[in-house]
């Protein structure tokens, strides 16, 4: 055991709520740090569809979670509008979306306090021309598309700024309580290392999220989870410059969201036992093109890209009220909860933010952080949603063009591209190797781009391994790194995973030419374990 | 439209080496291809087998051969024919071709520092094949060029296990005229500045000017010229010594495009025609016989009337073969059955292995004409050949290649002879 | 519409799907092989794609895809059968359409007033005024027109007033037979620059016992189309195919010497200016390049082969436009008709002219870059013995003339000549007899 660090509150969980937890607290003058078990927002946030929900979507089935929707809606497009694309939604009913639910959705969205406004077909299908003629109503909504890696950086930023400290790859192995049942301490261990640091606090905020309940166990609470795992498909282009739903209640292939250079089709829900058993399945993918067939015809010839899960952080409240069960994870409600493990288990000190959605992530941090704050007779109000987030949130809002458009008036040898899909140049990932100390392809991925479009790494893995491997040779990057050979394998595979349910098409033709490459013209299958590099430092 | 004796679909390896064939032997022929493909996308050297355990490509084709239903398993006597023929095509275009049947596989460094076994290459990358001695290999990156990764690769190569290999490897990166204010470097701009004889030589003497003291073979990307490639090679071995080898990387592959360019001006200098840009659409069937195909044009599609058609599209890597949503494979012109494992087990779960799906293909008789589910000719008048064949593992058995020119060699040579009744 | 109907020729952005990366397209583009300031199609076409929105109105991010000469190779070369310089051309269009373009390209584009200004009595001043130095110094400085940008000198007279002034068809004739009977798009080239150009295709049609009714029409709109004024050559386009239509749904074909013109009929008023209509579908379906018409004819055994012999060795460029056109090569089959006459490929990608591009000051010298090995084939063809070179489209032909210095002339004027002879030849046989 090396150093102890010594803070008011530990926050275990790197996404969204976590990030927003974190600012909450050293915004109110708490001395906080937050440790997440793999990168930031590598969980449910950064695996969602990528929309900033009007809370529409909610009216009818859990009121509760539509009007903190569009109070939150309201809040972001405030304090991070670079993290935003002010798209616009429509809820379209289509021939197979009930008569009943369509009648009443003005009436509750009103009740909600959501603006709903009805759109003649004429001006949906000028806009949208990919729409399916045969939708009969249409009504327009404030959604927008969201990107939530650059909404925890922006959080972890500003929480740093005042004064608090995130680390990842730094799982919790062990809770450490007093003879009262009071938590004292926090063990981890760094995931890259292996070196074990163990932090004392006053309180715990598990915003593991699905995982709350492995977290919960750790300090001897019992938590039960109902995580569902929520599958989309990424469709090489943009089918709707607006985000588009169905006009029922919520269900299987019900909507499609533009976000950067792609569109989300999104999303089934199934009721899963372990939150990292995420894998898509081929009925789901079936399911998902089924479906968008009806909201754009033809959709299941376009390009899929990749297919992926998450699994959302649904807590069963009736179940642990004694309720029956329920089959259905979207049935349970989406509104958060907070809970005090002191009252209801007799583990003082640690509480678990469980429920909610990426949208009202602010929301839910303040709830948590009123209750330890609360506790700790901390007196200081919540500034989290006056306050602008700190770069790059606080941008103007995302265009699609954005990036192309710097491309063309940039110059020289830094603007060469290594990922030629999503235009990232050699300038980006440098900077994103320098700040980010990575070593793992995947990390930089997520804010970056790098590998995210068509040929799904099978250009800039090779490129960016040997930028990672230099790195590694100058001493520019930390000993714990994994040399540039594991870097480059494990990003394919990841890479491959999400391509392999949705290979047809282009796709497997795609998935072809890079087999082609990688084995056929670099035999990376042979690789060394380990490049010469690594081995002159052991 | 003109009529040809013989209409041969795709312009990849097996495409244009039948219908370069074709033409040599006097018939008429049209090429007719949707794009260029598989040349520009791979190293260029000759892949004839290479499995694991064989010592030769002759043994490694051997061991091919025994397995059932690998297309060597019946296009193995017509290898030597066509390997021998596709030397002479590319020697009268320049190029070399060095290695045989039956010397020895020999490991030779890729792009990242791997090694892969090679047996037939082109002359420029010929010298990574010869002992090694007490040479040391000196890879040369070049600034701005994202696609050569000497440090990377020096360092794999220097962790290797690479028995008879090189006394060390390093790497040096030198900075080229003139490439600075250039964007997104690729390998057919630095090779057409390799063609230009003033360039090529002020580069020549940068390159020599950091090659430190000692005994090296120099290791340089792939671009030593297109169209002037033997004098840019010449150029180079003069400069920078004999040891002069070219290592490929990523498309697009100047090694594949000097192929590319030499079978069709070998086809085109027999009054072959090469057609790029026509995409069958349509084809006209009576029974068992394909009539004539029509391409994709402006307004109304353009109709090619043959005797014989020739499939040489690809397999899933070229587009040949597609795969709808349902996961059904289809052959993209004539609709043609494949024979593919069960769509459960089309993968592996490393993309680095072989995946059981790379062996489907189109199953054909002994004149390699496709067969039907009941094993019945599908058409009589097709041949197909190349990567479209069924059960190989070319990227495991490293043998796309030496298929491709052998099931060439074995269609154009049976219909030149008329041996094929129709 | 569907996405799966987009997901066509009619709508090239969606074909852009199909983009595998691989970079087939790299290696074959003429202008990323000549200058450093064009980041080649792939770059510009399928991957810049995905970050343009849906619509030409959209806000564009654009700025070098405008360097793409439209050539099309890369389309022909792209093994996924992506659209790719259709799409550059769609994305040229929403940089017109989001900034604006210059008064030169407005004024080079606008043929139709071009020629009413110098096709006329006026046309040997006007025709010294492109010859002289200082004027067209003075171009180059106010307006972007390179000095030696190729342009040809004016006719004295159009086509079309010449056509008139003979009182013949300009409308459906009294005993209609459309197999008989052809439209000729005569096109501006013909029109304004080389009439004599289209009294060679009459003699050809009409010596294959062809009607020849020449309607009203305007110019087909390709330099607007190339230049991004889609505006503009939607209204040119919406002129022709109002004129061209009736005889199209009649089953007249309609045939041009100009394989610009006819590619414009026959596939650009979809692909780009999204004339999708009966009409278009109507003249794209009836419009033939003429030499495709011939070969046509001469596949039916209808073509009169009674061609004189013309014994001569000539370089013949098939331009990108005919490539385009996905009929293959016509004029060489044709050419193969004519007895002595040797037609050699040039084997050589494009020209650099493009239209419009080869005369703009500053795309000037990489046109003349790109078409540099095509001039130097056409000299050494010249150097050994030959008196001409051929190529179907004007823009080319002129670009190769200016800078090959070699005359430069359609393949139909060598069919004319030689049916020429062949009448020359059969009445000096009569007038002996006699």
């Amino acid at each position: 055991m090396r150093a102890r660090a010594e803070v008011d509150v530990v926050v275990i969980g790197g996404g969204a709520t976590g990030a927003g937890v974190l600012r909450d607290l050293a915004m109110r003058g708490l001395r906080a740090t937050l440790v997440e078990r793999g990168d930031f927002a590598s969980g449910t946030s950064g695996r969602y569809h990528g929309l900033l929900h009007s809370g529409a979507r909610y009216v009818e089935s859990d009121p509760i979670s539509a009007r903190h929707c569009i109070e939150e809606n309201a809040v972001l497009r405030r304090i991070a509008p670079g993290t935003i694309e002010p798209t616009g939604g429509y809820f379209v009913a289509t021939p197979d979306d009930p008569d009943d639910y369509l009648e009443r959705f003005p009436a509750a969205c009103a009740a909600a306090g959501i603006d709903a406004e009805p759109m003649s077909l004429d001006a949906l299908f000028r806009a949208e021309p990919l729409l399916n003629r045969r939708i009969r109503a249409a009504y327009r909504v404030p959604d927008a598309a969201l990107e939530p890696w650059e909404l925890v950086d922006a959080n972890l930023a500003s929480a740093r700024e005042h004064g608090a400290t995130a680390h990842r790859y730094r799982p919790v192995v062990g809770i450490e309580r007093d003879a009262g049942g009071a938590i004292t301490a926090v063990h981890t261990r760094d995931a890259r290392s292996g070196e074990a640091e163990t932090i004392g606090c006053r309180a715990v905020i598990s915003a593991a999220g699905a995982w709350a309940g492995t977290v919960a166990a750790l300090a001897g609470a019992t938590l039960h989870m109902s995580p569902g795992k929520g599958s989309m498909l990424i469709l090489n282009r943009r089918m709707t410059s607006a985000v588009v739903n169905r006009l029922a209640p919520p269900g299987d292939g019900d909507i499609l969201v533009p976000v950067h250079t792609v569109c989300i089709l999104g999303t089934t829900d199934i009721t899963i036992e372990d939150p990292d058993d995420a894998r898509v399945t081929r009925d789901e993918v079936e399911a998902l093109l089924a479906d968008g067939e009806r909201l754009v015809p033809g959709l299941s010839g376009a390009r899929v890209l990749r297919a992926y899960a998450g699994s959302r952080p649904l807590y069963d409240a009736a179940e642990l009220d004694g309720l029956a069960h329920h089959d259905e994870s979207r049935e349970i409600s989406r509104a958060h909860h907070v809970i005090d493990h002191g009252t209801r288990d007799g583990v003082h000190g640690l509480w678990s933010i469980v429920g909610g959605k990426l949208t009202t992530y602010r929301l839910m941090a303040r709830d948590a952080v009123d209750a330890v704050a609360r506790a700790l007779e901390v007196t200081s109000p919540c500034r989290t949603a006056d306050e602008v987030l700190p770069e790059p949130a606080e941008r103007s809002p995302y265009w699609l063009g954005d990036r192309l458009a710097a491309l063309e008036s940039e110059g020289g040898g830094d603007a060469d591209l290594i990922c030629e899909c999503e235009l990232v140049t050699r300038r980006r990932l440098a900077v994103a190797l320098d700040e980010r100390d990575d070593s793992s392809l995947d990390d930089l991925r997520r804010t970056t781009r790098l590998g995210m479009g068509p040929c799904q790494g099978a250009f800039c893995i090779p490129r960016a391994a040997a930028m990672l491997d230099e790195r590694r040779a100058d001493g520019r990057l930390a000993p714990t790194a994994p040399d540039a050979n594991a870097a480059l394998r494990s990003f394919a595979a990841e890479r491959f995973r999400g391509t392999r349910p949705i290979a047809w098409g282009d796709q497997l033709t795609e998935l072809w030419l890079a087999a082609g490459t990688f084995r056929g013209t670099l035999a990376a299958e042979s690789l060394p374990a380990r490049s010469g590099a690594a081995d002159a430092d052991r | 439209m003109p009529t040809a004796d013989v209409v041969v679909i795709g312009a990849g390896l097996a495409g244009l080496s039948c219908a370069a064939e074709l033409a040599e032997r006097g018939a008429r022929v049209f090429l007719a291809a949707k794009g260029m493909a598989s040349t520009h996308w791979t190293h260029g050297g000759l892949d004839v087998a290479a499995p694991d355990g064989a010592a030769t490509p002759r043994a490694g084709v051997r061991a091919l051969a025994a397995r059932a239903g690998h297309p060597y398993a019946t296009l193995d006597g017509d290898l030597e024919a066509a390997v021998l023929a596709h030397g002479g095509r590319l020697r009268a275009g320049g190029i070399g071709l060095v290695g045989s049947l039956d010397g020895s596989l020999v490991a030779i460094p890729t792009a990242i520092g791997a090694l892969r076994p090679a047996g037939l290459l082109p002359d420029a990358q010929a010298a990574a094949r010869d002992e090694w001695g007490h040479d040391g290999l000196l890879l040369v990156g070049i600034e701005r060029y994202r696609d050569a990764w000497a440090n990377y690769a020096a360092r794999n190569l220097a962790a290797a296990d690479w028995p008879g290999g090189p006394r060390e490897v390093r790497a040096v990166t030198v900075r080229l005229d003139g490439l600075d204010r250039l964007r997104n470097l690729n390998a057919r701009s630095l090779a057409h500045l390799f063609d230009d004889p003033a360039w090529r030589s002020r580069a020549l003497r940068a390159i020599a000017a950091a090659i430190p003291p000692g005994t090296w073979r120099i290791g340089l990307p792939a671009v030593l010229g297109i169209t002037t490639h033997r004098q840019v090679l010449a150029d180079a071995r003069a400069a920078l010594g004999p040891g002069v080898l070219e290592i490929p990387s990523l498309p697009p592959s100047v090694p594949g495009m000097r192929l590319f360019d030499v079978l069709r001006e070998a086809i085109l200098g027999r009054g072959g025609r090469v057609q790029m840009g026509f995409d069958v659409v349509d084809v006209e069937r009576h029974d068992r016989r394909i009539m004539a195909i029509h391409t994709e044009a402006a307004s109304r599609t353009l109709r090619l009337a043959a005797d014989r058609f020739v499939l040489a599209t690809g397999g899933i890597g070229g587009e040949g073969i597609r795969a709808g949503a349902d996961g059904h494979l289809q052959e993209r012109v004539f609709g043609l059955a494949v024979s593919a494992p069960h769509r459960d087990a089309w993968f592996s779960d490393d993309p680095l292995v072989p995946h059981p799906l790379e062996a489907a293909g189109i199953l054909t008789d002994g004149d390699l004409r496709p067969l039907d589910p009941s094993g019945a000719i599908a058409l009589e008048n097709v041949h197909v050949i190349g990567s479209a064949l069924a059960g190989m593992h070319y990227l495991a058995e490293r043998c796309g290649d030496g298929v491709a020119l052998a099931s060439a060699h074995r269609v154009a040579a049976a219909l030149a002879a008329g041996r094929i009744a129709a | 519409m569907t996405f799966h109907d987009a997901a066509t020729r009619d709508f090239p952005a969606f074909s852009t799907d199909a983009c595998i990366k691989c970079n087939v397209c790299t290696t074959v583009c003429p202008v990323s092989r000549v200058t450093d300031a064009f980041p080649g199609p792939k770059y510009v076409g399928p991957q810049a794609q995905r970050f343009r929105g849906p619509s030409v109105h959209d806000r564009s991010p654009d700025r070098t895809v405008d360097l793409c000469s439209g050539c099309g190779i890369c389309t022909r070369a792209c093994p996924a059968g992506v659209l790719i310089a259709e799409t550059n051309n769609r994305a040229r269009a929403a940089i017109v359409d989001s900034r604006g373009t210059s008064l030169r390209n407005r004024l080079i584009s606008d043929t139709d007033l071009l020629i009413r200004l110098g096709s006329n009595a006026l046309a040997p001043f006007a025709n010294l005024g492109l010859r002289n130095r200082v004027l067209r110094w003075l171009a180059e400085k106010v307006l972007g027109i390179h000095r030696r940008g190729p342009l040809a000198p004016f006719s004295r007279t159009t086509f079309r007033r010449w056509w008139r002034g003979q009182g013949r068809a300009t409308t459906v004739p009294a005993t209609p037979d459309p197999s008989r009977t052809v439209v000729y798009f005569h096109g501006c080239a013909v029109n304004g620059f080389e009439p004599d150009l289209g009294r060679d295709a009459l003699a050809v049609l009409e010596r294959n016992g062809f009607s020849v009714i020449v309607p009203p029409q305007v110019c087909c709109g390709l330099p607007f189309i190339s230049n991004g004024l889609y505006d503009h050559a939607r209204r040119k386009a919406r002129r022709n195919l109002g004129s061209l239509a009736a005889f199209a749904r009649a089953g007249y074909r309609i045939v041009g010497t100009s394989t610009s013109c006819t590619h414009a009929l026959k596939a650009e008023y979809r692909e780009m200016l999204d004339l999708a209509d009966e009409d278009a579908r109507a003249v794209a379906d009836a419009t033939w390049d003429i030499c495709e018409l011939l070969v046509d004819l001469h596949d039916r055994g209808e073509l009169d082969i009674g061609f004189a012999p013309i014994a001569e060795r000539l370089p013949y460029h098939p331009p990108c436009q005919l490539k385009s056109h996905g009929i293959g090569t016509p004029a060489m089959d044709l050419f193969a008709l004519v007895p002595g006459l040797r037609a050699v490929d040039s084997d050589h990608d494009c020209c650099g002219a493009a239209g419009t591009y080869g005369l703009k000051k500053e795309r000037w010298q990489i046109a003349q870059d790109v078409g540099a090995p095509l001039f130097a084939t056409v000299r050494a063809a010249a150097a050994a013995g030959a008196s001409r070179a051929a190529c179907d489209s004007e823009t080319c032909r002129w670009q190769i003339e200016q800078s090959s210095g070699v005359r430069t002339v359609h393949p139909v004027t060598i069919l004319a000549e030689s049916y020429r002879r062949a009448d020359a030849a059969a009445e000096e046989r009569w007038r002996r007899v006699v």
